[in-house]
């Protein structure tokens, strides 16, 4: 089988596991089982994500192979809730997945940097939806990229470790297996490209 | 009543079941190598967000405990086959606005106080998101659920085995108030606890 450049932290959770075997995405993303890390080598990996749902005190007790790989110039993406093993501060704010039903001109994230290669191109809708709480402190060299409407930090970017290391308390992986925000694809390609130079096919994962 | 809650590493997830004098939960948190015990347990309980790749490799554990008697619980999606009898599929292909959910059969009254529809439509009218799939392998006896696509979205088994297995097809249950008055999904969860109370009374007469 050829070498997958995208490696996803996995913890047996079926969202995450539909996202990273559709066909849209199978050929790009490997599932990385958190409990067997131990025995992986990150180090033919281009860039991790880390979807929400998962076990961060298992990954807490890997993270120097997580800044080994940034350290060595690869990206991760670190999406949701309570990555404790990051030098940042997460904390809950409610959970508003109901904003474009009830407040549908004043969405959870208000504020998107376009400029961003993550971002660009996309409508506001593609690049914001709910949020899983804020980041209250942030680590060295952190470019904000995402605030809420309170002004909260959503979404932000660090080069302190070597390659770039990206966190979002939104979460376009565990999302998109679900299905339940209907517009992901553009914002998970468009990931993907930033992670690992490859854009998957256009054609959208519910089709597949 | 004891119940192990299966935990997978993911926060909050106890937040969602307090104790509440009667139900007491015991953590059962899946690492490396998960060999769990469930000998001093009467129900197990699989809440969303579950590991299901260390729930299979803990099939045989789960299968002891449900020929001894004891209620197995799952309200996630068991995409790797750990629950006998019964496998999920995840299923996106109805528009959720079209779908409607009817009571089938329900012995256990897991649905008194409560109308099939207040699990389809949420507290903002959003319709058809509490299931993700269907539950294949259910018969007559054993679906409590469907939607009006036919597909089983609950099953309760208390016949084919010494055990008492309730699935959801990844619908979400829970008691995170069990002070508080409760109405649909939370009713349902709290009329599920007192069958499995009645399931182990019964055992234990």
């Amino acid at each position: 089988m050829r070498e997958r450049p995208l490696g996803m932290i996995y913890n047996g959770v079926w969202s995450q596991q539909v996202v990273a075997t559709a066909p849209k995405y199978r050929d790009l993303i490997e599932l990385l089982y958190v409990h067997a890390l131990d025995t992986i080598d990150l180090g033919r990996f281009r860039a991790l994500i880390v979807p929400f749902q998962n076990d961060h005190e298992t990954l807490a007790r890997h993270r120097h192979k997580l800044y080994a790989l940034l350290a060595r110039g690869g990206r991760i993406a670190v999406f949701g809730d309570s990555a404790h093993w990051l030098d940042a501060r997460w904390v809950p704010r409610p959970v508003d997945n109901h904003w474009w039903k009830t407040h549908p001109t004043t969405p959870p994230v208000a504020h998107t940097r376009f400029d961003h290669a993550l971002f660009a191109g996309l409508t506001p809708r593609q690049a914001g939806f709910h949020h899983h709480g804020v980041y209250l402190h942030l680590p060295p060299r952190a470019d904000v990229l995402q605030r809420s409407q309170q002004g909260e930090v959503i979404t932000w970017q660090s080069e302190a470790y070597g390659g770039v290391l990206l966190a979002s308390t939104m979460d376009p992986i565990v999302e998109h297996g679900v299905q339940q925000v209907g517009h992901l694809d553009a914002l998970v390609d468009q990931l993907i490209e930033w992670l690992c130079g490859i854009r998957p096919t256009a054609t959208p994962m519910r089709s597949m | 009543m004891n119940i192990a809650l299966i935990h997978s590493g993911v926060a909050g997830t106890a937040d969602y079941y307090p104790d509440d004098g009667t139900h007491h939960y015991r953590i059962e948190r899946i690492g490396a190598d998960w060999q769990p015990c469930f000998d001093k347990d009467d129900v197990v309980l699989v809440p969303n967000g579950a590991n299901h790749v260390a729930l299979h490799a803990a099939r045989a554990s789960l299968h002891a405990f449900l020929a001894r008697g004891g209620a197995l619980l799952c309200f996630c999606g068991f995409f790797t086959p750990w629950l006998p009898g019964y496998r999920w599929r995840q299923d996106f292909a109805r528009p959720l606005r079209d779908l409607r959910y009817r009571l089938e059969r329900d012995d256990l009254c897991l649905f008194e106080g409560v109308e099939a529809e207040e699990l389809c439509v949420d507290a903002h009218g959003l319709r058809g998101g509490w299931a993700c799939g269907e539950i294949l392998g259910a018969d007559q006896q054993s679906t409590v659920l469907r939607d009006n696509h036919a597909r089983v979205l609950m099953v309760a088994d208390h016949k084919t085995r010494c055990g008492l297995i309730i699935a959801t097809a990844s619908g979400p249950l829970f008691d995170d108030r069990p002070d508080a008055p409760a109405s649909g999904a939370r009713r349902v969860y709290r009329n599920i606890l007192r069958a499995c109370r009645a399931h182990h009374e019964a055992r234990h007469a």
